[in-house]
């Protein structure tokens, strides 16, 4: 358990392969996690609710991905995800009692 | 703006890495779109049946589709579709046949035995990545949202190291750098609607999930009943005579003067409930009502009364944006000039690609400048996907007219020689180490291929490009043209390219690289 | 990451290369063992019957059509004919292909034609692809050795 902690903790000065799965995969879970809240925020008829968020998946991709590429430890990358990954699934459940 | 210096390194590193994954792939999806944009021209070129003037008549369908429908036993949704820039032949069919193509200047049933539209077709698989099986299209769609990280975090490389010093920057990178910038808005485009309608359109359903609340995963069947309504279904009637195809044109004509008929549908015709519909697109807003959009008048065919009709103010407006994607990137009905401006430039992205792989290569052979058992693999690979692909589809539109056209499997026949031949470039690129003869080889056999493909044309159908230069046939002429201007430049780039100063460190003959 | 490409490329050139097939529909013969068979196609998915489209009988000696007729809701009947033939199935531009049965008492005329190009073609590619391997291999090796 120490030797995770330490490994997560560390500061590198290359990419690893942990911090870029973090970062890609990472990046795909929010982009769709932030659509599909999108998705039930926009009012309207379905496409309108739809289409829009679907353009908007790639581009969040790329953006998530450098924001959470630009981490020092594999920590911070982790817990970036982590927390976004929570708030946007409690937005979620929020919204689906609401609406 | 400035970022640290470690958040550089790590931006440099994952573009160079997420780079080498999407190159491949993505210059092959830019070479074939990029050939793919002269469509049009490709498919009149590849068909025999099209070789005729295009006619600018109006064209009488009361003097051909009656006769047609009776003769050939038409039933229910009859589709006609207006010679456009596409095609130059009117087309028929219902929904079980075989379309008829008819000459609009003869009223002749076109010959259209054995025209499978090969070459169009299978470009455009490749360009999708629909030829590898079952992942093909997927790795397609995450190359494109790859492009996307890569334009975003290359501009944000170009911002930061602005005030660098530009004297140690090698060649491939201020290439890399200075063509990427320049193409910037025509790279996003592509890529963004490319991500969409290569990935998002495959991949959405959690999204109609959410939207839906858990019902429906499909989006297609959310969105579909909103942006493509069905058309209702017509019950069976008597029996009814309807109003001659002109008088029922000029009706929806006076109601709807906005509308270009691009296509009409006839439902349940001959009977009481007989509809006929224009479809088409706003004369001068060809963006909003393109494809996605089309506008259209729905007319009884028995009196004529107006049912129902579309346009841009009962309209839905994702309709309009999607239209205006998809114009973006198909250009569906553009002509010559654009069409050659996004062909230029296409090009140049390919180069600026293959220049940003040169930047990785020749970095890797700097730093292993002094092991003597240094040996790319990758390098190999990629001269064989980049340069190769160039031969190879040369030879696929060779042996598109020296294959008869009734050969036992044509069609595996040209992409097995299609795939053996790219296997072959791999092989030979392998064999001879020096990259630049290589290169000489393969572009000297493309402009051979080229060559005599124009030729086998000629001797198929008959029309050697200066007779359909004087038949006034300019698209096949320019399919026949374009293929020898570059089967020149490519021979003079073969014979020439050892004299060029850039590329004396890859010509291993020189007396300096031995 | 360079094995990754080198399985990549390979898949590139393993295609199915095999046409005449449309997806999402079934072309069914039925031999009725009296000379006849009963032709019927149905979508894949919905299994819904297709109605109305042609069906040809085309002989594979010289292309030549030797019956044709449209599909019925319970399908199409047709004779056996003398010599070896295809049954296509026209759906809208494409077609739907397949051998079609003998006769009881053999075909008086027979011809096999051998679907040669998929096997010519995709052992050339795989034969190039090996050469490539190999070669790649012997380079590397013969390096470390000087």
């Amino acid at each position: 358990m120490k030797r995770v902690k330490n490994f997560l903790h560390e500061s590198r000065s290359k990419i690893g392969l942990v911090h870029g799965f973090i970062s890609c995969i990472g990046a795909a879970v929010l982009s769709y996690l932030t659509s599909m809240v999108l998705s039930m925020i926009i009012t309207g008829n379905y496409s309108l609710k739809i289409v829009p968020s679907m353009m908007l998946v790639p581009i969040l991709m790329s953006i998530y991905g450098i924001w959470i590429l630009f981490s020092k430890t594999r920590f911070i990358a982790l817990k970036k995800v982590l927390f976004t990954f929570v708030l946007l699934v409690l937005i979620l459940s929020i919204l689906i009692k609401v609406l | 703006m400035k970022i640290s210096n470690l958040n550089q390194k790590f931006l440099i590193r994952a573009h160079t890495i997420l780079g080498l994954f999407a190159i491949f792939l993505f210059y092959i999806s830019t070479y074939f779109g990029t050939i793919t944009v002269f469509l049009p021209y490709i498919k009149a070129w590849e068909n025999p049946s099209r070789h005729f003037i295009s006619s600018e008549k109006e064209i009488n369908l009361d003097s051909i589709l009656p006769k047609i429908i009776k003769e050939k036993e038409l039933s229910n949704n009859i589709e006609i579709i207006f010679p456009s820039f596409r095609d130059k032949a009117l087309s028929i069919n219902d929904e079980t046949s075989k379309t008829i193509y008819i000459n609009p200047q003869t009223n002749q049933i076109l010959n259209t035995n054995f025209e499978t539209n090969f070459i169009s077709k299978f470009f455009n698989e490749i360009h999708i990545g629909r030829n590898i099986p079952k992942i093909g299209v997927f790795l397609m769609g995450v190359a494109s949202v790859l492009m996307i990280f890569l334009s975003i975090s290359g501009v944000i490389l170009w911002v930061v190291n602005k005030k660098r010093n530009r004297k140690k920057e090698s060649a491939y990178l201020k290439w890399h750098k200075n063509l990427s910038l320049a193409l910037l808005p025509f790279i996003l485009v592509f890529s963004i609607t490319g991500a969409f309608l290569g990935f998002m359109l495959s991949y959405s359903s959690p999204i109609a999930y959410s939207a839906s609340k858990g019902v429906e995963s499909d989006f297609r069947k959310l969105v579909g009943p909103i942006l493509f309504p069905r058309d209702v279904k017509i019950e069976r009637s008597q029996k009814a005579s309807m109003l001659s195809f002109e008088r029922l044109t000029s009706i929806a004509n006076t109601k709807y003067p906005d509308l270009e008929i691009k296509r009409i549908k006839l439902s349940k015709w001959y009977e009481e409930n007989a509809k006929i519909k224009f479809i088409g697109h706003i004369k001068d807003n060809r963006a909003i009502s393109g494809r996605i959009n089309r506008m259209h008048i729905t007319l009884s065919g028995k009196d004529g009364r107006v049912l129902n009709k579309k346009d841009i103010s009962n309209a839905n407006l994702t309709n309009g944006i999607l239209s205006t994607f998809y114009f973006l990137h198909f250009i569906p009905d553009e002509t010559l000039v654009l069409r050659i401006v996004y062909f230029i430039f296409g090009i140049i992205m390919a180069v600026s690609l293959s220049f940003g792989f040169l930047i990785y290569s020749e970095k890797k052979a700097k730093k292993n400048l002094e092991d003597k058992n240094y040996y790319s693999i990758l390098n190999k690979l990629a001269m064989a996907t980049m340069i190769g692909v160039i031969p190879a589809s040369t030879l696929l539109m060779f042996l598109y007219w020296y294959l008869p056209f009734d050969l036992f499997q044509r069609d595996i026949w040209l992409k097995g020689s299609f795939y053996a031949l790219w296997a072959g470039t791999l092989f030979y690129s392998v064999l001879k180490d020096s990259v630049l003869k290589v290169i000489n080889h393969l572009l000297f056999i493309a402009s051979i291929f080229l060559v005599l493909t124009v030729l086998y044309h000629g001797i198929s159908t008959g029309f050697y490009p200066w007779i359909s230069l004087n038949e006034k046939l300019y698209d096949i002429f320019f399919v026949d043209f374009i293929s020898l201007v570059f089967a020149l430049v490519f021979f003079l780039f073969s014979k020439k390219s050892k004299d060029i100063k850039f590329f004396f460190k890859y010509d291993g003959d020189r007396y300096e690289n031995q | 990451m360079k094995i990754n490409k080198f399985v990549l490329l390979i898949l590139i050139f393993i295609t199915s290369l095999q046409a005449h097939k449309v997806a999402g529909i079934k072309l069914n013969i039925k031999d009725l063992k009296d000379n006849t068979i009963l032709i019927t196609a149905q979508y894949k998915k919905s299994k819904r019957a297709l109605v109305g489209n042609k069906v040809k009988l085309i002989s594979m000696i010289d292309n030549r059509v030797l019956f044709e007729d449209k599909l019925p809701q319970d399908g199409l009947i047709a004779k056996i004919p003398d010599e070896s033939y295809w049954v296509y199935l026209i759906v809208r531009d494409t077609d739907v292909v397949l051998e079609g049965p003998s006769p009881l008492e053999g075909f008086k005329v027979y011809v096999k034609k051998e679907p040669k190009a998929f096997l010519y073609t995709f052992s050339a590619s795989m034969i190039f692809l090996g050469l490539s391997a190999f070669l790649i291999f012997r380079k590397k090796s013969k390096r470390k050795e000087s």
